[in-house]
């Protein structure tokens, strides 16, 4: 099925949710150790079904997270708007606010791109 | 709707020799050599390119590439348009011919603007969507009203994002890059370059090292330098070309720099790392590298 196109307004006002099998570790430096299930294509797990014929398929993958990227996860907090989240991360690090908007999508496209979050639409 | 329309803070823009207020929640969306787009995170605001041009100033030829240009990008007619008084009081010193065009979410009113002093021709317009108030009759005149596309004196500021710098006009912008953490901008004139570097957030850059450690890791640290100034927030040092056979001799091979200057300081205020080269064949006048120095700043957010 086709998404509908959101507009920049609607992609600024989703919420990032995290994904629930997440495995979080804080590192004594502060930053942000993830694990997270490694997303595979429906027809690749099928094949890997047939082949191995147990359940427990899924791989963890590990993600570390610099200070800046620790930041924003922090902020994913299944409430804040992406833009929320920009004007947060920018305030409190004192970036200007252009910088901070491409940083934060970046990180958040990168998330996505590996299932570590999702994105609610607002209502 | 987004918040053009209830904020009173404005700030400049001074890019390559042009320069204009806006309000500060217009942000740098594209930046080119002569082109910006300028947006707040919800709608295209304005857009400005502009140019030398050595032929006479001709609205007829002008408004045919506009027409081309706009078709081909968003199969829209431009019509041509008589700005308001507002706006040609705000343009007054300049020849100007006004456009309009139309797509189903959005308008647009430009003006195509010529300097007679010094041969410069602007194209700027304003967007506006459909769903918003106007915004064509108070904003564009005032933004309008601080353009600016030359100086009359020796130096020009350059000021994007929140970069402020002021340079002799003889230099001219030679490469740049925007990235989020990092900025620079390069400028040459006859054989001297100046280069301009910000990092950000200085708190995260510098939560395990100095300044001085973070300054060695940079390509502008020098190998050796006859002079180092430095104290926790501050490091300056000078390589000055020595007097010998060889020295004399590379002076005039092409794109070598003998003489260096840098200085990395840590803007407490503003939470970044901002450094200044000064390249050049031979020793520049310190008083004058003094003055470009001291206006390298950071603008308040």
């Amino acid at each position: 099925m086709k998404l509908p196109l959101l507009s920049r307004s609607d992609a600024f006002s989703c919420i990032p949710i995290r994904n629930p099998h997440v495995v979080e570790t804080r590192l004594d430096t502060g930053e942000v150790l993830l694990a997270y299930p490694e997303t595979l294509k429906p027809w690749f797990v099928t094949i890997l079904q047939k082949i191995k014929k147990s359940p427990g398929l899924q791989r963890m993958r590990k993600l570390q997270l610099d200070i800046l990227g620790s930041a924003v996860w922090d902020l994913v907090d299944g409430q804040s708007t992406v833009l929320e989240i920009i004007d947060l991360f920018a305030g409190c690090h004192q970036l200007y606010h252009k910088e901070a908007e491409i940083s934060v999508v970046q990180f958040l496209r990168e998330l996505g791109r590996r299932g570590i979050i999702g994105m609610k639409q607002a209502v | 709707m987004d918040k053009t329309l209830h904020q009173n803070r404005w700030n400049e823009i001074a890019w390559n020799g042009i320069s204009f207020n806006k309000p500060a929640v217009w942000e740098i969306a594209t930046l080119g050599r002569n082109y910006l787009m300028i947006g707040t995170h919800e709608y295209p605001r304005m857009e400005i390119t502009w140019g030398i041009s050595d032929k006479p100033a001709s609205y007829q030829r002008d408004i045919k590439k506009l027409q081309a240009r706009i078709y081909k990008q968003h199969l829209s007619a431009v019509d041509p348009w008589v700005p308001s008084a507002a706006w040609l009081a705000a343009l007054n010193s300049y020849e100007t011919n006004g456009f309009t065009w139309k797509r189903s979410e959005s308008i647009s009113f430009g003006v195509i603007v010529s300097c007679s002093t010094c041969r410069r021709v602007s194209l700027i317009q304003f967007f506006q969507h459909a769903d918003e108030p106007d915004f064509f009759h108070d904003i564009a005149p005032r933004v309008l009203s601080s353009f600016i596309d030359h100086t009359n004196g020796s130096d020009r500021q350059w000021a994007v994002f929140d970069i402020r710098a002021i340079l002799p006009t003889e230099f001219l912008i030679k490469t740049y890059q925007f990235s989020s953490g990092y900025m620079e901008m390069v400028f040459l004139s006859h054989g001297r370059q100046i280069s301009f570097y910000r990092w950000s957030p200085a708190s995260v850059l510098l939560s395990d090292r100095k300044l001085i450690d973070f300054a060695k890791s940079l390509h502008i640290y020098p190998d050796e330098s006859t002079q180092n100034a430095e104290d926790a927030n501050r490091i300056e040092w000078e390589s000055v070309p020595s007097f010998g056979l060889w020295m004399r001799f590379s002076a005039f091979l092409p794109g070598r720099f003998s003489y260096h200057r840098v200085l990395i300081r840590h803007d407490i205020e503003n939470n970044r790392i901002l450094a200044i080269k000064a390249e050049s064949k031979h020793k520049m006048d310190s008083s004058h590298l003094d003055r470009i120095f001291s206006s390298y700043e950071i603008a308040a957010a």
